[in-house]
């Protein structure tokens, strides 16, 4: 049954080398009473992407002919200069590593999700809110860290964990950034990876992802990527803190 | 008991705290190596849980092989926090210095006290054994040994019980020229069997 949310989207666009899986998201999307288009290459994404006002476009990582990452760029630019609103963009991939994920991110992608794909998935990713219930409701891990760190030390101890993230992690954000400033990669890699440490011990693994792929960016010399996972930290834990308040509101109420 | 937490990150810091706290354990925290040696210097410290990387100039190894430098008449566990990086090579290394175990990050709430539990046990054999080595009352005439229930046992005995150490019997030269010859040189006449 299509939940109330997916009367937004009328028309996905599905990008995807291989017939099955295409076949498999289009019965997926139609189950969500969404309209969609099936196609098999950028190439042939280029082409549709301007005959119909796209909502999403569902784009497989590993195409026939090129990265998704780079076929995002290309239709996106597509969509710019035909001036059609900007469709929300969402990979798949049948993995996908921490840095392909932060990469997705930094281009742009709103959602990642890997194979098989689920209804649950698949609508929680198309949805067009700025937040979805996914995020609304906050990453599991983190949750369950939480608990089970409330339910062995007490509350107390939480609340007291929230505080010193609030005031620690923009302080390091902040340091990490004037590193970056400097060029110094190897003291800003130690920075992510001390920020990655301090993320993964409260449960937080999209911080602790974008910190790790920053970290590696900054032992590889990438000082493009690494100033990207900055960026794209700075949001996440904006995103953490907003939820760290909920959940502190949730447990006094 | 008392565990020595060396971690310059608030955060990792905070979740230890609470970790150890937990399972019983009393915390003494510490930002970095130097702080931590003088705390171990002040205190009597049974465990310390360090990170590898710590400011200043002593990292986690580093700090583990001052520690053991002081010599103390007890044994102090060191665990090292590391990330999931480390090489084996390392790890052997670590381990060659005087680090006793690790701790994977992130921080395993259900892993460490049960990590603990195998450290405490360490810690009480080597206790035991130490007591077992220290001065021991023995008697100057026929070298029994006082238990601590006051009760005087061989020695064999004594250290059968204590370390589960079982003796092989044999005689040593000195012995063996005043007690077994003579022996065996009074025992020759009368080895003479009733015809």
């Amino acid at each position: 049954m299509p939940s109330p949310a997916s009367s937004f989207f009328s028309a996905v666009l599905v990008v995807d080398g291989n017939a099955l899986n295409r076949r498999m998201a289009e019965q997926l999307l139609l189950q969500l009473g969404w309209r969609c288009g099936l196609v098999s290459s950028t190439e042939e994404a280029l082409d549709w992407i301007v005959r119909d006002k796209w909502d999403a476009v569902l784009v497989e990582l590993s195409l026939p002919d090129g990265s998704g990452i780079e076929a995002v760029s290309r239709l996106r630019r597509r969509v710019e200069e035909a001036g059609y609103p900007p469709p929300r963009l969402v990979a798949v991939a049948d993995g996908g590593s921490a840095r392909t994920r932060v990469v997705c991110r930094a281009a742009g992608i709103a959602a990642f999700l890997t194979r098989p794909l689920t209804l649950r998935d698949l609508e929680g990713a198309l949805s067009p809110a700025p937040e979805s219930e996914a995020e609304r409701s906050g990453d599991p891990v983190l949750i369950q860290t939480l608990g089970g760190l409330r339910d062995m030390a007490g509350e107390r101890f939480v609340l007291d964990l929230i505080a010193i993230l609030a005031k620690e992690g923009p302080e390091r954000l902040a340091e990490i950034g004037n590193v970056l400033a400097t060029g110094n990669l190897p003291v800003a890699g130690r920075l992510f990876h001390k920020m990655k440490g301090s993320a993964s011990s409260f449960g937080a693994t999209e911080l602790t992802r974008i910190c790790e792929v920053g970290d590696d960016a900054c032992a590889e010399g990438d000082e493009a990527l690494a100033k990207e996972c900055r960026r794209l930290a700075g949001e996440e834990l904006g995103r953490v803190t907003a939820f760290l308040a909920r959940w502190k509101e949730g447990n006094h109420a | 008991m008392k565990v020595l937490t060396v971690e310059d990150d608030a955060i990792v810091q905070h979740v230890l705290r609470g970790i150890l706290t937990a399972a019983g354990h009393e915390v003494l925290p510490a930002k970095d190596g130097d702080e931590a040696l003088r705390l171990f210097q002040d205190q009597p410290v049974d465990l310390v849980i360090s990170a590898w990387q710590l400011p200043g100039g002593l990292d986690g190894i580093a700090l583990c092989e001052a520690m053991r430098a002081f010599r103390i008449p007890r044994y102090v566990y060191f665990i090292l926090v590391t990330a999931d990086s480390i090489t084996s090579s390392s790890y052997g290394a670590a381990v060659a210095r005087g680090v006793d175990d690790f701790l994977p990050k992130p921080l395993d709430r259900e892993q460490i006290p049960a990590r603990l539990l195998v450290a405490e046990r360490i810690i009480r054999s080597f206790s035991e054994l130490r007591q077992v080595k220290s001065l021991l009352p023995i008697c100057m005439y026929c070298k029994k040994i006082r238990n601590d229930d006051n009760y005087w046992s061989q020695i064999e005995a004594y250290l059968a019980e204590q370390t589960g150490s079982a003796f092989s019997h044999g005689v040593c030269p000195s012995c063996y020229e005043g007690v077994v010859l003579p022996e065996i040189g009074r025992g020759g006449a009368s080895e003479t069997f009733p015809g």
